[in-house]
């Protein structure tokens, strides 16, 4: 059992910050080659003209689902000791709307946002600004809104928890969701360029 | 189905379609079964279970004699551990904690932050380990109680004879403030039970010597 890897600031912060720089130079590297630091192609998600984000999201979805089923499967991986995120329905439900609505008027969401300052974006720029000034408001208001912030706790659980099927049968659903989903993205892609021919001539 | 894709991509499609048609097949791997999961609720919950919770003098005593299967885990990290700890503990990372505990050993967690002892003995739960305590008042209250002790009525000798075993300097309740040459001499003392805690700490013939210095 190799994974996962024990980077706690027990372990040593040293390599842990290492580790996690590596890991973070290589997700803004693979963001910015899919073209996801451009605020122009991830809006095309929404005019259902480029779905880039939807394929790249799921694809990323898939490839982990995948590593993480067979590696676990192989003993390379032990699973119990990945962290599970807590399930708090309507908090998230609220913090969903305002990601979303963000999301949607800035073209960018954090991790591109950071990619596209990277790359000298102002657009990218703006919207690291305005996130780390999200993070200060919410820190403050904090206290008056952390009832509603705790509440409604489910713990954390998993999709296969939900739904009782075996974890190599949710593999599979979510696989060929996946592909069919890839296929649909295509479909659409293609008549909303044709659209957008038949409007251009 | 009909990908207009190029063809890195139709290959890479069938790859995963081929492991997700097999994952299908080997069903849940037995480590997912196993798999833990921990919330917040959980910890709270096993943070108020006050009978899983030790006293120092409690684990002065279980260590004195010596319990079978009996493991001390300090989870306050290195720097902390080696300027002094309890005898026979073990200092052990959070994150290795449920690589280190075994089936059937009675572990006692303890360090100075009750969230993380709260943290830990949460997560041993949820995975399985049972018999497991954490020491109530951490490593303050081993030094306030075993090693610093101020002791009084019926228990006051036996509470003095267990501080002295593990190197202690109790004091009666009855002392009162000391002027400063018999202050001084006994902060040497004291200072002198804390570090040969450090060394005796490793196998039990090693405790009855900090019991014979400490007499």
């Amino acid at each position: 059992m190799i994974s996962p890897l024990p980077l706690s600031a027990d372990a040593g912060s040293g390599v842990a910050s290492a580790v996690a720089l590596g890991v973070g130079i290589a997700f803004g590297w693979c963001l910015e080659r899919s073209g996801l630091g451009s605020a122009r192609k991830l809006m095309g998600q929404f005019t259902l003209t480029d779905l880039t984000v939807f394929k790249v999201m799921f694809s990323a979805i898939v490839t982990a689902m995948l590593g993480l089923f067979w590696l676990s499967w192989l003993g390379v991986v032990d699973p119990s000791r990945i962290y599970v995120p807590e399930t708090f329905i309507a908090p998230q439900l609220v913090g969903g709307i305002v990601f979303g609505a963000g999301f949607a008027l800035a073209g960018l969401c954090p991790g591109t946002s950071c990619v596209a300052a990277a790359t000298g974006r102002l657009d990218g720029l703006g919207v690291v600004g305005g996130f780390f000034a999200g993070v200060l408001v919410m820190g403050l208001l904090l206290p008056a809104i952390g009832g509603f912030y705790a509440s409604g706790a489910r713990g954390g659980f998993t999709l296969a928890d939900v739904v009782h099927v075996p974890q190599g049968v949710l593999v599979a659903i979510v696989v060929a969701s996946a592909l069919a989903g890839f296929d649909v993205a295509e479909r659409i892609e293609r008549r909303t360029a044709r659209g957008v021919g038949r409007i251009g001539a | 189905m009909n990908f207009h894709v190029h063809s890195g991509a139709r290959t890479l499609g069938v790859i995963a379609a081929v492991l997700g048609a097999l994952a299908a097949v080997v069903g849940t791997p037995a480590r997912f079964e196993r798999a833990t999961s921990l919330s917040a609720t959980d910890v709270v919950h096993v943070a108020g279970r006050e009978r899983e919770r030790v006293s120092a003098r409690e684990l002065a005593e279980w260590i004195r004699a010596g319990t079978p299967s009996l493991r001390v885990l300090d989870l306050r990290g290195d720097s902390a551990f080696a300027k002094h700890h309890i005898p026979s503990a073990e200092a052990v990372p959070l994150s290795m904690l449920d690589s280190v505990a075994r089936a059937g050993e009675t572990l006692v967690l303890y360090s100075d932050d009750d969230v993380r002892d709260a943290l830990a003995h949460a997560w041993l739960q949820a995975s399985g380990h049972r018999g497991t305590y954490v020491l109530r008042g951490g490593m303050s209250a081993w030094m306030a109680d075993v090693i610093d002790p101020v002791v009084a009525g019926d228990s006051a000798e036996h509470v003095a004879a267990l501080s002295r075993y593990f190197g202690g300097v109790p004091r009666a309740a009855t002392d009162k403030p000391a002027d400063e040459p018999v202050a001084s001499a006994r902060a040497t003392r004291r200072s002198n039970a804390r570090a040969s805690l450090t060394p005796a700490v490793a196998a039990p013939d090693e405790f009855e010597n900090v019991g014979r210095r400490g007499c």
